[in-house]
């Protein structure tokens, strides 16, 4: 009898933990009335405008992120936030648009810009915007305990008074300084004719708005309870893990959005966006490009694309001396079969590249693109070995952190070329920090690593050349052509010594340089006006999200 | 009394090894939180990690760390995650409470179901039904979860419309347990289905086995009746087995099921397990791993208690 009770309690007690887990979430006491009339309020307002996308899906995507903090999320950030400057829609000219700033401008030497602000803005909550907002976000994410690594501002060093500021030394930065209220000028320690192309992620915050210290910029509640921003819309409810909605923005100086509501729906997995997509609870997904050849022709979709702006390589460690010699390194450019990869793996989605630019307008037009030659793979991998340099005891292991099912077949590909002509590699797919601590932690211990390169068309990282590099290569040339870069005050200039260091790479063959791919974003033909673009950490791009709609 | 104290109090040290294990573990793992958040597509230079790893306490020898950590927790403080910044027991709280859900969910269906099918073919031994279960019973116990997960959504959610592609609730709708039920049918159901079949199997090996019995014939040579002799004799020998099984499955309750949650974007337990683990977030793997490791003593207690009250000559002293 006994046992039976305890065993009739058991079973109404587990029946109870399954119910009170089923039941919503009871919401803190202080905000519960509020998101009861919030509730009604949602409950009368006639909704029928709403799009839901997987806007954090894909490597443009920053997982419930939140501002600053690596580079990525900006599709979804700049529908709340407004940048300085923005891409424009394709990128296909590398130009940038007026965003925040309506112009821009440097002094004679490219120490001093002023940028013009775009007058009427106002932030979600009605206060107007100002040139004092922008000041104000540089130093509270560059304050000197906020650990913040990805400032909105590219080398945020090159602004006069950041470093002492950002060291505790200074109470502000000296080189940001309000003029007026529609007016920002910033300061440099060295001329730099391409500052613009740094400043598309440096967003504006509220000062008046936001409640936290720079040190709880990524611990704090308010990024997904009450954000103010400028962009075209405001927050209105947050599920966390689930999805983000906005409402539109009535004072947007761009016009009010004529959706009702505007949907991010978090996934963990690419798949289950694309089968969301495919089942109708979703509008939009990012998609790799070996899943979008399955939407092709489909009358229900729409298919954007664009070049991804990174480019993928083989990085050579040449702290170990057999990459030292170009032969060695151009027999990988031989022997891998290329044009078939981005034929047949790619579908053709890939486009080749002769350097690390990523952009095609600084490829050199007599660049060599190494056509498939095993042939003269083995006869330069010979003549190597015939002057004692051989890739025998080599630990041929490529590491990478691409573990899609697309990079495992490149790779394999890439394994079995290069075993034609005798040489045995061995891709090995890893997570980031584990590839981080193999390549850049432990560095002679490693040859080859499969990764990709990115940067923007009015600056390039010299982190690859300069002296002390990482990778080991001790070429003064290299610093050279960067130098000649720097000192370009002209859009030709820059074009031609950008141009140069290609070339030189391309000849070189300092990293085998493989292609730049195509990425895609897939949408129901129910969204008019809709505009995605693959953009690098997901731009900011001009989308112009106050006019998508539904049918 | 006295043995449950017991065997509480040689929980207590165990579950500190644990923690000294997985602690030891996870920083074995090659890099740290600050690898994860480097985009290598954009770079960064070593003094900025230099620096990050300070902010963090990054740069401090592990036992120093370890310590830190243990001196947190025993004071009931689980830390922040160092991807977001969340306070790891509300993450836990938000998580274990939807991942019971959807094992707790799972786990009965599997154990209603399991087990009287179990008993269903059991006594039919050799019959189409046993034949028919039993071979449903290996496609379930074979068949990987992703693939399950797949296959249901593609069906039921992609090809029919019935059921959600995923999430725990429709969006722009209020929340309502309705709306939430409607969402748990099918990663539950994919769930349930492993679950189903391993308790059936194991229910009907146990049946055919007690059935054998000298007492099971006994039973019957003294005149009970059939339902008498099934219930009362054969089920409940039967049972201590399936409770064992049941006893072991437990676990899941807050583990978690990574493939299903993920293939149904359920944010449990599962999913956040490897994303802690991806992004080498310290605090929130222990977090999950001394919840872990506490379900899993407490349902082995649980389990053996479950003997004496499933078998009455079974008596702990």
């Amino acid at each position: 009898m006994n046992r039976s009770k305890f065993l009739s309690l058991a079973i109404v007690l587990m029946m109870a933990l399954l119910a009170a887990c089923a039941a919503p979430a009871a919401a803190p006491a202080a905000e519960e009335a509020e998101d009861s009339a919030d509730m009604a309020d949602a409950m009368d307002e006639e909704v029928e405008q709403v799009l839901i996308g997987g806007f954090d899906v894909g490597p443009g995507g920053d997982p419930q992120g939140v501002l600053y903090n690596n580079g990525a999320g900006n599709v979804w950030f700049v529908k709340i936030f407004t940048p300085l400057i923005i891409m424009d829609s394709t990128f296909s000219n590398h130009t940038n648009e007026a965003a925040l700033a309506v112009s821009w401008k440097p002094n004679e030497d490219a120490t001093v810009w002023t940028f013009n602000l775009r007058e009427g803005v106002k932030w979600h909550d009605g206060e107007d915007f100002t040139a004092s907002d922008l000041k104000w976000t540089a130093e509270f994410v560059a304050a000197p305990m906020a650990a913040v690594t990805h400032f909105g501002i590219g080398q945020p060093q090159q602004i006069v008074g950041w470093t002492e500021y950002n060291d505790g030394e200074a109470d502000e930065i000296t080189g940001i300084r309000v003029v007026d209220d529609l007016t920002l000028e910033i300061e440099l320690s060295n001329p730099n004719p391409r500052f613009y192309d740094s400043v598309r992620g440096y967003y504006a915050l509220p000062e008046h708005a936001i409640d936290f210290e720079p040190t709880e910029i990524f611990s704090s509640d308010w990024w997904f309870s009450s954000p103010v921003g400028t962009g075209p819309f405001k927050f209105h409810s947050f599920e966390k893990d689930q999805f983000m909605t906005l409402q539109p923005n009535e004072l947007y100086w761009d016009g009010t959005p004529e959706l009702d509501q505007l949907v991010n729906r978090y996934f963990v997995d690419e798949t289950a966006a694309v089968l969301a997509l495919e089942s109708g609870d979703i509008d939009f997904t990012y998609v790799s490009a070996d899943v979008a050849s399955r939407f092709e022709g489909n009358p229900d979709y729409q298919i954007f694309s664009g070049p991804s702006f990174v480019t993928n390589m083989f990085n050579y460690n040449f702290l170990n001396d057999v990459w030292k010699d170009k032969r060695i390194r151009q027999a990988f450019m031989y022997g891998i079969d290329r044009q078939s990869i981005i034929n047949d793996v790619f579908n053709g989605t890939a486009q080749a590249t002769p350097c690390q630019d990523p952009y095609p307008t600084f490829w050199p037009a007599d660049a060599n693109y190494y056509e498939y030659n095993p042939e003269k793979a083995r006869e330069l991998l010979d003549e190597a070995a015939a002057d004692g340099v051989t890739l025998d005891g080599v630990n041929l292991d490529i590491p990478t952190y691409y573990t899609s099912q697309l990079a495992k077949d490149i790779l394999t590909v890439m394994q079995a070329n290069m075993a034609d002509i005798g040489v045995n590699l061995n891709p090995t797919f890893l997570d980031v920090p584990t590839w981080r601590t193999v390549v850049d932690d432990n560095a002679a211990d490693w040859n080859i690593a499969y990764r990709g390169a990115g940067g923007g068309p009015a600056s390039y990282s010299s982190i690859w050349y300069v002296a002390d590099n990482q990778w080991g290569i001790d070429d003064p040339n290299y610093v050279d052509l960067f130098n000649a870069m720097d000192a370009s005050q002209t859009a030709e200039d820059y074009r031609a010594a950008r141009t140069a260091l290609c070339k030189y790479q391309n000849d070189e063959a300092t990293f085998a340089y493989w292609w730049v791919s195509t990425r895609y974003g897939i949408a129901t033909v129910d969204i008019e006006d809709f505009h995605y673009f693959p953009a690098p950490g997901g731009g900011p791009y001009v989308d112009r999200s106050q006019d998508w709609n539904m049918k | 009394m006295q043995y449950f104290l017991r065997r509480v109090l040689i929980n207590i040290p165990v579950l500190f090894l644990v923690t000294i294990v997985i602690y030891l573990l996870i920083n074995l793992a090659p890099g740290d939180p600050v690898d994860f958040f480097v985009n290598e597509e954009i770079g960064i230079t070593k003094e900025d990690l230099d620096f990050v790893r300070e902010r963090y306490g990054l740069d401090d020898p592990l036992p120093i760390r370890y310590v830190k950590w243990l001196g947190q927790v025993v004071q009931g403080d689980l830390g922040f995650r160092f991807k977001n910044g969340d306070d790891v027991s509300e993450v836990l709280a938000v998580r274990l409470r939807r991942t019971f859900l959807l094992m707790g969910t799972a786990l009965g269906i599997g154990i209603a179901v399991g087990v009287s099918l179990g008993i269903f073919i059991g006594l039919r031994q050799y019959s189409v039904w046993d034949f028919t279960f039993t071979g449903l019973s290996f496609v379930g116990i074979s068949m990987p979860a992703f693939i399950a997960g797949i296959f249901g959504l593609y069906i039921f959610s992609v090809k029919l419309g019935w059921f959600p592609s995923g999430g725990m609730r429709t969006i722009g709708k209020p929340e309502s347990i309705f709306d939430l039920m409607y969402h748990l049918v099918l990663p539950a159901g994919t769930l349930a289905i492993f679950n189903l079949a391993t308790f059936m199997r194991y229910t009907r090996f146990s049946m055919l086995e007690v059935r054998g019995e000298d007492y099971v014939r006994t039973a019957k040579a003294k005149g009970l009746k059939p339902p008498a002799v099934t219930w009362r004799h054969v089920f409940r020998n039967a049972l201590l087995p399936v409770v064992t099984v049941v006893g072991l499955s437990l676990p899941t309750l807050v583990a978690g099921a990574l493939f299903t949650e993920t293939i149904y974007s359920w944010p449990g337990m599962g999913a956040l397990l490897v994303d802690a683990v991806a992004a080498r977030d310290y605090p929130m793997v222990m977090g999950i791993m001394l919840v872990t490791a506490l379900v899993v003593l407490s349902a082995n207690l649980i389990t053996d208690l479950a003997y004496a009250v499933a078998d009455p000559r079974i008596r702990y002293e």
